[in-house]
């Protein structure tokens, strides 16, 4: 009996050691929110307007990367898009409508991302803006983005072209002169290898 | 990958001394204000919490004099039940609409959890660890008998070459007094006590205390002891991090409760000549497996 006991009870004693003290990897998927600001400076005496840029995002990308030490990046999606009017120097009482527009050729086509309506430039001077999202220039970003998921990156082979454009209304002068902000949010999962002891 | 410290997991808490587990700990909680961050760790509290309130004692004799001192190493072990994997998080910062979804807790799967917002956007939660246990191993040493009464000691120190985790420490200490030392004819050896832990990581991210204060019983059948135990955990521990969502940057710190209330342990001990070995079960809020080797007088 005594010897059944010891020999049951270290055989618990091995078992505890080798389970509860055993580690393995685990690779764990970490989102990581990121953001790109691309200022676009409107100025004009007519009353239409249109700016436009260029986003490349591989660079952030690979920065992340590097910087979360993800072994790959799972996905990359677009989380959201806002709009900031940094500096407004245009006539007092402008109201603008257009649109926020994207697109992955230069030369279009272009999709809405955001609609601008009835914007009074005084009254949001400063204050990041969210407004609602079209589906259509989404899944423009998104497609663009895609090329950063499941693997290696690509430097330089997909670009994102955006652009404000719209007309001033409400004013008795035309005078445009504004920079908006537009600040793209993305939501970046990495993989990430960390080591975890394992039990039972 | 981040080199593991090996040594620090066979000697103490496994699982918050292995450092490359640790520092994502640390990443994916700063991904997380203080709702979604509870919800995240409260499984490692309470499964932690649990674990570390066990292997104080095995049986309740103490003598009333003479020198008894004990050092010992003490398993423990605690299944993760299914319950602890997921917890319901609600997304955070510049996603619209706000929503609320099932994601894994810090013990939950390595998978990321996905919600699609207006639009076709995305908002992503961090993955867990895949743990079906959490194990804890923690070095004691009793001193007694002065009166009926012993001391008991739990202490490591280590600082990990690791800029996120920095220093890691275990303080725990106990007191346990003998009662059937009153009632001689008492059929079983009977005592009372109360232990306190604190573990204390990197710059306060975490400092985890355990109190445990019950009564132990035992009996003795030549070699054998069968032994038991009533008590009461309280467990809680106190987080401190710097919350970054990319939109803002704040430190937050709150308290997180574990699975606080009563214990019953039931085990067997046998005793050698200057050894013993044991191995009990603790059933409460969550079943403990427990183990341990003690050499000694």
């Amino acid at each position: 009996m005594k010897k059944t006991v010891t020999i049951l009870l270290f055989a618990g004693l091995i078992w505890f050691s080798l389970t509860a003290m055993k580690c393995e990897t685990r690779n764990v998927q970490v989102p990581v929110l990121h953001f790109s600001e691309a200022p676009l400076w409107v100025r004009t005496s007519e009353s239409a307007f249109q700016q436009s840029g260029m986003y490349n995002a591989s660079d952030d990308i690979n920065q992340i990367k590097e910087e979360e030490e993800f072994l790959e990046i799972l996905t990359v999606n677009l989380q959201s898009v806002t709009y900031t009017l940094r500096t407004n120097n245009s006539s007092p009482g402008t109201m603008i409508d257009g649109f926020i527009e994207v697109s992955e050729s230069e030369s279009g086509p272009y999709k809405t991302v955001v609609r601008l309506d009835d914007v009074n430039l005084d009254a949001i001077l400063g204050v990041e803006q969210a407004p609602d999202l079209n589906a259509e220039g989404v899944e423009v970003i998104n497609s663009a983005l895609s090329i950063f998921s499941g693997g290696e990156l690509t430097f330089g082979s997909k670009r994102l072209y955006y652009r404000v454009r719209g007309t001033a209304s409400s004013s008795s002068s035309t005078d445009l002169d504004f920079i908006l902000a537009v600040k793209i949010y993305l939501n970046i999962v990495g993989v990430v290898e960390a080591e975890v002891p394992t039990g039972i | 990958m981040k080199s593991i410290n090996s040594f620090s997991i066979l000697i103490i808490i496994a699982f918050l001394a292995t450092t490359t587990g640790s520092a994502q700990i640390k990443e994916n909680l700063e991904r997380y204000s203080e709702e979604n961050g509870t919800g995240y760790l409260k499984p490692l509290v309470d499964g932690l919490g649990a674990s570390m309130n066990r292997g104080w004692t095995q049986g309740g004799n103490i003598p009333v004099l003479g020198l008894r001192l004990r050092l010992s190493v003490h398993a423990m072990l605690a299944p993760v039940p299914d319950d602890d994997k997921t917890f319901a998080a609600t997304t955070q910062g510049q996603f619209s609409p706000q929503q609320t979804a099932q994601v894994s807790t810090i013990v939950g799967s390595e998978k990321s959890t996905s919600v699609t917002g207006q639009g076709g956007t995305i908002y992503s939660f961090p993955g867990g660890f895949d743990m079906n246990s959490l194990g804890v191993a923690v070095p004691q040493l009793t001193v007694g008998s002065l009166f009926g009464t012993e001391f008991t000691l739990r202490f490591f120190k280590a600082d990990f070459d690791n800029k996120d985790l920095g220093e890691f420490s275990l303080t725990g200490y106990g007191v346990r007094h003998s009662i059937s030392q009153y009632f001689p004819l008492f059929p079983v050896a009977l005592s009372a006590g109360f232990f306190y832990q604190n573990i204390s990581i990197g710059d306060n991210l975490l400092d985890f205390s355990t109190l445990y204060y019950g009564v132990q019983a035992s009996k003795k059948f030549g070699a054998l002891m069968l032994y038991g135990g009533l008590g009461i955990d309280n467990t809680h521990a106190d987080i401190s991090y710097t919350f970054d969502n990319a939109l803002e940057t704040a430190t937050l710190n709150y308290e997180i409760k574990g699975d606080n209330g009563v214990q019953i342990t039931t085990g067997l001990g046998l005793n050698l000549l200057f050894a013993r070995i044991y191995g009990d079960v603790t059933f409460g809020q969550r079943t403990i497996l427990s183990t341990g080797i003690s050499l000694g007088l």
